[in-house]
């Protein structure tokens, strides 16, 4: 019992404690490697097995405007969400557990076979542009979508996701998990220090614009199909 | 080919003029014994983040334990990290800054705070700013697609309030 007090106490004298980082993933060279090497037509086998398509689609456009497009998704991005889930720095429960059993090579696998579906079309619902879209807001240090999501919304470097045809639902509840931070998973507050500064109205005026339309009126009959064989079989 | 003769006179004393601005710089360099800094910090950009220095709970301003103020920030496509950061004036401050991605360069418009901020180094820098007021920090490296929206806030506050 001394041996384990002692050795507690010399954790927690060891030196300062800092608190969780907003994610574990780096891309470093050997993270780099990893998601360029992904296996599409493996991860084409997971995304059926690991059930990927229920919620997200084969071809990666959901069905329920509340779950995100991820088709045309960079696989840096799609990594990244993938192994934050794994470590639990976004906490989405049922992702959380749809990924705990995945290796980081079946997580690079999915990523690369999301990241060669199409991007969801161009569909912006609304014909103005709202003008924090190009241009930001100097004053409250709200930097412009396009700075980084890509000039007509298709997605930056690394971790900044494709915004263009996203589900309107899944866009205005993720703003609002950043506001709330809810959602931490933003290296260095990146949204969320953007999300806290805009309004309600603002949310959803930009969602308005990037979302894509209703998938409702083309529903993929052959994913439909499939995933009702996988419900039997449950 | 045919080159005008005054065409090639302008080749040949511009090829010149390059070796003798060469031969300036050599001999300044050498003659002065100018020479890259030495005591660079080196620091793995890709994984800043996870670094205990510029981990997330640790940027901002804090008191050394001799008294003095370190400003802890981080330059990324595109802000400077923590987006608004608040010094006393006339306090010296020494400032680190290291970058997570590309080179930038961080400039306070109206102070004497500029430095550049190169991937895989920590830049500091010890200033006081002289002023009260709202300062904007910019980025005067081109350093992406989002350069001109790359700015953040710094207020230089009394110092009963900081």
């Amino acid at each position: 019992m001394k041996k384990i007090l002692t050795l507690s106490m010399l954790i927690c004298l060891s030196g300062p404690v800092f608190a969780e980082p907003s994610s574990l993933v780096a891309y470093d060279r050997e993270t780099r490697a990893l998601i360029r090497d992904g296996n599409v037509d493996n991860g084409q086998k997971l995304a059926k097995s690991a059930k990927c398509k229920k919620c997200h689609s084969m071809n990666g456009i959901a069905e329920d405007s509340d779950d995100p497009n991820i088709a045309g998704m960079s696989a840096t991005y799609i990594f990244k969400q993938l192994k934050d889930y794994k470590d639990e720095t976004r906490s989405e429960k049922s992702m959380v557990k749809a990924v705990k059993k995945l290796s980081d090579q079946d997580i690079s696998d999915l990523s690369a076979y999301y990241a060669t579906q199409q991007l969801s079309a161009a569909a912006h619902a609304t014909e103005s542009v709202p003008v924090l879209v190009h241009y930001g807001d100097r004053k409250r240090m709200v930097r412009a979508c396009n700075s980084c999501h890509g000039q007509n919304g298709e997605g930056g470097m690394y971790d900044m996701p494709a915004l263009n045809g996203q589900s309107k639902g899944y866009f205005v509840a993720t703003m609002e998990e950043f506001k709330e931070e809810d959602r931490t998973n933003d290296i260095y507050w990146r949204m969320r220090d953007i999300a806290k500064e805009l309004s309600e109205d603002e949310i959803e005026e930009l969602a308005n614009y990037y979302s894509a339309v209703d998938p409702d009126g083309d529903e993929d009959d052959e994913d439909e199909d499939e995933d009702d064989e996988d419900e039997d079989k449950e | 080919m045919h080159i005008d003769q005054t065409e090639k006179k302008w080749i040949w004393i511009s090829v010149l003029m390059t070796f003798v601005m060469m031969g300036v710089l050599t001999l300044y360099a050498v003659g002065s014994n100018i020479h890259p800094p030495s005591g660079f910090e080196p620091i793995d950009s890709t994984r800043l983040h996870l670094s205990e220095e510029f981990s997330e709970d640790n940027l901002g301003l804090k008191k050394n334990d001799d008294g003095t103020l370190t400003l802890t920030m981080v330059a990324a496509r595109y802000g400077f990290y923590p987006s608004k950061v608040e010094v006393p004036v006339n306090t010296p401050v020494k400032i680190r800054i290291a970058s997570a991605d590309v080179l930038h360069g961080v400039h306070v418009p109206y102070t004497n705070f500029a430095t550049m901020v190169v991937p895989g180094y920590i830049s500091e820098v010890n200033t006081t700013f002289m002023k009260t007021g709202d300062f904007t920090l910019l980025c005067n490296e081109y350093c992406g697609l989002g350069h001109d929206h790359m700015w953040s806030r710094l207020k230089v506050v009394p110092k009963s309030s900081s």
